[in-house]
């Protein structure tokens, strides 16, 4: 029993960061009817970002300054702020000038341009194709409760979520931009001509989105303890299959689809007898099960083509 | 008439083969520099063709007058290839490789160009053609002519399977699904023990025609060429006959609903289009160009491991497509041959390689979408 | 005038293209070359740049001894561990008919790939670091050596020592999907089991996955004495790393792959007390040893020169020697003399068997101990002041 209990702890923190790069594929969706294929990449960008920027406080000698507890949170907003500027930047440079192209374009684009930033990740580390260490940002402590092992850093990524996730709810809900961006993913047009601007509300979107991704790249990499440039392809393509399987463009969807693909995942490595190599593809096999039976996924509407 | 018209094909020839020996000399060069010379030699060449609008109708006119004479011209220059490239081995094996890529970005090409449907999985179809006639060989020695049509067939049946999901998605579910289906290949050949796992297939035997082994160097004329050569007849041939296909299907009734369906999809089926059928046709022929191209692969290396079918393979032919022209057969081609050559010549900057490749995609969706030969319109005669 | 300016513009171009057509490889001059692949970019650059440096000292080593008649010169690929550019560099290399033999490769499959191209070229070939015991013990082709011991030929100590020594019985093996991972499987397991331990479970991992706790949290409970890794170094660290955050708090041990100071690096306070061997002996206790971490440094090279450089630079020697004894222009000669020779240099004596396979088996066997590997003969866990998990 305190195995399956320990299992789902593993699950429930694989969906966690599934979750969290969901939500941006559906905040984007929702907004502009557009899959960013490269926010994967955005995502484990913002582990790096952490790390270039740690790198750059050591060259100039900031760590001796501040104590740990200042200095690592503020060194992971900048990072944050950082990555969300650059996913921003995506926006306005690759995926703006193909709003009124065909799909096609779009979709190429960013499947290019997640390659261009995981490239450039590589190139700009020495040893850039290996895995590179990330700091030890989270408290190694743990606890036995009732014969499961619980870890502080697994309670401290958990309860990041979901503040994250309640807070971006409040934002969306209570604000005035929370507002715009509803009505744009409503209807662009009539936001359009309720004064709404569009450009501006989508720049937020991807704001948001980014920087929700930069923090699961995070504490991806502090869960692990590594961070590798290549993680944003695999991270991309579940975090899209998690939003797919949740329902896309449904903001709650992707907590449903990130629990989902953490489970399937977890499980199918602790109790299919060698089914460990294969657990992406039980994943994906759910994926292509739901595109085939509910493309809309579990939370989605039914989408009706109008001429 | 006539003297005038041999003496226009002669001059044409004349222009075929000084770009055939500049294009040999370009294969043959090695250092970095002289290959940024020769680059930059051809771009101030197309350059000067597009400015100076006499010379280039009197060439197109010329060439649209002697079309028989200069594809004639074109192929026999082709074929004394391996001739020039005698003494390397090497050089035979890129334009080997360029002309498998080629049938790889002209299968593509009907998705991505003709249709609009991306697919990301043409590693997929790519390495279960190689796969499927490498085991065919290796356990039942079945021999390479029929394994190529068998592993054509096969991943056929896979693009059947692939094409499914389009039932009921696409746009971005369906290239969900490809991309999925792509690393589901790559991972089950990487477990599966009958598919040798991570070991791969090795001594897969070469195909052999009148009792005369491919493996063998091949006498013509009193010339010893390198084996290399029997492989690039046959990608010669191959590459001409997927052309052939790829260029009557544009002009047929298919490539005229594929192009249907990519202007506006609601509209074809308004039409009365079977848009699921023609993108299954798509996703199935695709894939039949890439099972032939993998088997060839496989009994011309003689091993194959899992590696050569990743999802990096596919994201290359993308941008051969792209980069050539979409939906234009002959862009294409130049395409694929353009980036099989150019990273081979460019070695030291293997790095970079990659980058490259994505920026090339966005930068050409951005600024020139239709390639570098762009497709020209369907024009009728009356 | 504007009529002038053109035909000037194509006399340039004329012109320009003729030089372009003389300057280009039409005509080639003789040289010895000596060939080397290796992983020089991708995820395995570390050992393949690091080999290369080592080959490159080798060449210019010999070339400064004054003992060649003719320059020696390095050609020096990058297969970056992917079989198909491998075959293009193989290619390149035989298509140089300067090039008198190549050494080769740190993947097993890329060398699977090209050894057949080698062969059929007849040019002599020595695998400086890819460890799949078929590259030699299945083809057995007379022009192809290997100066690295197989991964059966690692398994075997360890096996020895893991079991027979420190006197663990029951396993978990836990290996990767690359060719590496499965070859350890299939060598360790029956080695194990024919000296009378137990294999509790058997798990493979795909290389590049990071998140191992559902395979370890099952392991755990199944309370094996240690855990067998075939694999290398990120995954390695990783698991070990994971191993204590689940709990499993048990010995840890794999062969040569994980040897690395990176290793430690990732797994931190974990690394403490894992165990493992490497073929050879460590570079301080090499005869030469100390001359040739001398030469490396005076040479100026950037980077390490890894856990592979004295294999290549024993490469690199095994060949120039056979190229000044039996003449440059007769590779099969060549060939012949490389398979019959007594070589000594920096990894001791070696020398070759019927299938090309190295006979220098010498091991060193490690422990991870306050950040380091030290050998385990000078380590406070054979002096009994650490003790290995139970």
């Amino acid at each position: 029993m305190a195995e399956i209990f320990q299992q789902l702890i593993n699950a429930l923190l694989l969906g966690c960061t599934y979750t969290l790069i969901a939500i941006g594929f559906n905040l984007f969706f929702g907004a502009l009817n557009v899959v960013h294929f490269s926010h994967g990449d955005v995502c484990i960008l913002g582990a790096f970002m952490t790390l270039i920027l740690y790198g750059l406080a050591k060259l100039l000698g900031l760590v001796t300054f501040l104590p740990g507890y200042v200095f690592v949170p503020l060194l992971i907003l900048m990072a944050m702020v950082l990555t969300g500027l650059i996913g921003t930047f995506f926006e306005r440079v690759v995926i703006r000038p193909f709003r009124y192209a065909p799909l096609l374009m779009v979709l190429v684009a960013t499947v290019a341009l997640g390659m261009v930033v995981r490239e450039t990740v590589r190139l700009s580390f020495p040893h850039g194709s290996n895995p590179q260490i990330f700091p030890r940002i989270l408290p190694q402590t743990s606890f036995q409760w009732e014969g499961v092992l619980i870890r502080l850093d697994s309670l401290i990524i958990f309860g990041t979520t979901i503040f994250l996730i309640s807070m971006m709810f409040l934002f969306i809900k209570r604000t005035r931009i929370g507002a715009a961006i509803r009505a744009v993913s409503q209807d662009t047009e009539a936001a359009a001509m309720m004064g709404i601007n569009i450009d501006r509300t989508v720049a937020v979107t991807f704001l948001i989105g980014s920087v929700l991704g930069a923090i699961a790249g995070i504490l991806i990499g502090a869960y692990n303890n590594i961070i590798r440039f290549d993680m944003g392809l695999m991270g991309g393509v579940k975090g899209f299959s998690a939003a797919v399987v949740g329902g896309l463009g449904n903001v709650y969807g992707a907590i449903i689809g990130g629990l989902i693909l953490g489970l399937v995942e977890t499980f199918a490595a602790a109790f299919i007898p060698g089914g460990t190599p294969y657990t992406d593809v039980f994943a994906f096999l759910v994926v292509i099960f739901f595109l085939i039976f509910k493309p809309s996924g579990i939370l989605g509407e039914k989408v009706y083509e109008k001429v | 008439m006539l003297p005038r018209t041999i003496g226009r094909a002669v001059i044409l020839l004349a222009v075929e083969a000084f770009f055939f020996i500049l294009f040999a000399a370009f294969m043959k060069t090695d250092e970095t520099g002289k290959v940024i010379a020769f680059l930059l030699f051809f771009i101030g060449l197309g350059v000067m063709f597009k400015k100076w609008e006499k010379a280039r109708l009197t060439l197109t006119g010329l060439f649209k007058e002697l079309k028989i004479v200069a594809g004639a011209g074109f192929v026999a220059m082709l074929l004394t290839l391996p001739f020039i490239f005698q003494a390397s081995p090497y050089l035979i094996h890129i334009c080997v490789m360029a002309g498998l890529f080629a049938i790889l970005a002209l299968g593509l090409n009907f998705q991505l160009g003709s249709t609009n449907v991306v697919n990301f999985a043409t590693a997929a179809s790519y390495g279960i053609g190689a796969y499927a006639s490498a085991l065919l060989a290796v356990h039942f020695h079945i021999s390479f002519w029929l394994g190529l049509l068998v592993g054509g067939s096969l991943a056929s049946i896979f693009g059947l399977l692939l094409g499914i999901p389009c039932m009921k998605t696409k746009d971005y579910y369906l290239s969900l699904v490809t991309i999925a289906f792509g690393l589901i290949v790559y991972i089950l050949l990487n477990n599966f023990s009958w598919t040798g796992g991570p070991n791969g297939i090795p001594n897969i035997p070469p195909p052999s025609l009148f009792g005369h082994s491919f493996k063998e160097p091949l006498s013509l004329f009193g010339y010893q060429l390198p084996f290399q050569s029997n492989y690039y007849y046959l990608i010669f041939l191959l590459v001409g006959g997927s052309l052939f296909v790829a260029h009557r299907l544009h002009h047929s009734r298919v490539g005229l609903t594929w192009n249907a369906i990519r202007e506006d999809e609601i509209a074809a089926r308004c039409h009365g289009i079977d848009v699921t059928w023609y993108k299954i046709l798509a996703f199935c022929i695709d894939a039949f160009f890439g099972g032939v191209a993998g088997t060839v692969y496989s009994h011309y290396i003689g091993f194959i491991s899992p590696e050569n079918f990743a999802f990096i393979v596919s994201v290359v032919v993308v941008t051969m497509v792209i980069l050539g022209g979409m939906d234009n057969v002959f862009g294409v081609i130049i395409g694929a041959i353009l980036l099989t050559i150019l990273p081979e010549k460019f070695r030291a900057f293997e790095d970079f390689r990659v980058l490259i490749y994505g920026l090339i995609v966005v930068t050409m969706l951005m600024f020139r979408p239709q390639g570098l030969f762009p497709q020209k319109m369907r024009i009728y005669k009356k | 005038m504007k009529f002038l300016y053109r035909k000037m513009v194509l006399v340039l171009f004329l012109a320009v293209s003729i030089l372009l057509i003389t300057s280009s490889g039409w005509a080639q001059s003789k040289v010895v070359k000596i060939g080397f692949i290796g992983p020089l970019t991708g995820p395995n650059a570390a050992q393949g740049v690091g080999a290369r440096n080592a080959f490159d000292l080798a060449i210019r080593e010999a070339n400064a001894s004054g003992k060649y008649p003719y320059k020696v010169e390095m050609v020096a690929l990058d297969d970056a561990s992917d079989p198909a550019t491998g075959v293009a560099a193989a290619l390149k290399l035989v298509s140089d008919p300067a090039v008198v033999a190549a050494s080769g490769h740190w993947n097993s499959p890329v060398a699977l790939a090209t050894i057949h191209i080698f062969h059929t070229y007849k040019i002599p070939f020595i695998v400086w670091g890819a460890i799949h015991p078929d590259i030699t013990g299945f083809y057995k082709y007379p022009g192809v050596n290997r100066v690295a011991p197989t991964l059966i030929q690692e398994n075997g100590p360890l096996c020895d020592w893991v079991i027979g020594e420190l006197g663990y019985k029951n396993f978990s093996i836990i290996s990767d999907t690359s060719s590496y991972g499965e070859m350890n499987l299939k060598a360790f397991r029956p080695m194990a089991e024919g000296k009378g331990a137990k294999i509790i479970s058997v798990d493979s991992v795909t290389v590049g996955t990071t998140d191992f706790r559902p395979i370890l949290t099952k392991v755990k409970g199944l309370n094996p004495d240690a855990v067998y890794f075939g694999g290398v170094v990120m995954e390695g660290a990783l698991i070990r790393d994971q191993m204590e955050k689940v709990g499993l708090k048990k010995l840890f041990f794999a062969i040569s792959g994980i040897k690395d100071d990176k290793f430690l690096e990732v797994a931190g306070p974990s690394g403490e007390g894992v165990v493992t061997i490497k073929p050879g002996r460590p570079i301080d206790k090499l005869e030469g040893g100390t001359k040739f971490v001398k030469a490396y440094e005076g040479a100026g090279y950037r980077e390490p020169f890894g856990a592979y450089g004295p294999n290549a630079y024993d490469s690199a020697g095994i060949i120039l020697e056979g190229v000044s004894k039996a003449g440059p222009d007769d590779k099969g000669a060549i060939a012949k003399y490389i398979r019959g020779i007594k070589y000594k240099g920096l990894m001791g004596e070696t020398s070759f068997d019927a299938t090309g396979q190295t006979t220098n088996l010498i091991v060193s066997r490690f422990v991870g101990q306050g950040g380091k590997w030290i050998t385990w003969e000078e380590s406070d866990y054979a002096k009994g002041v650490r003790k290995l998990p139970q």
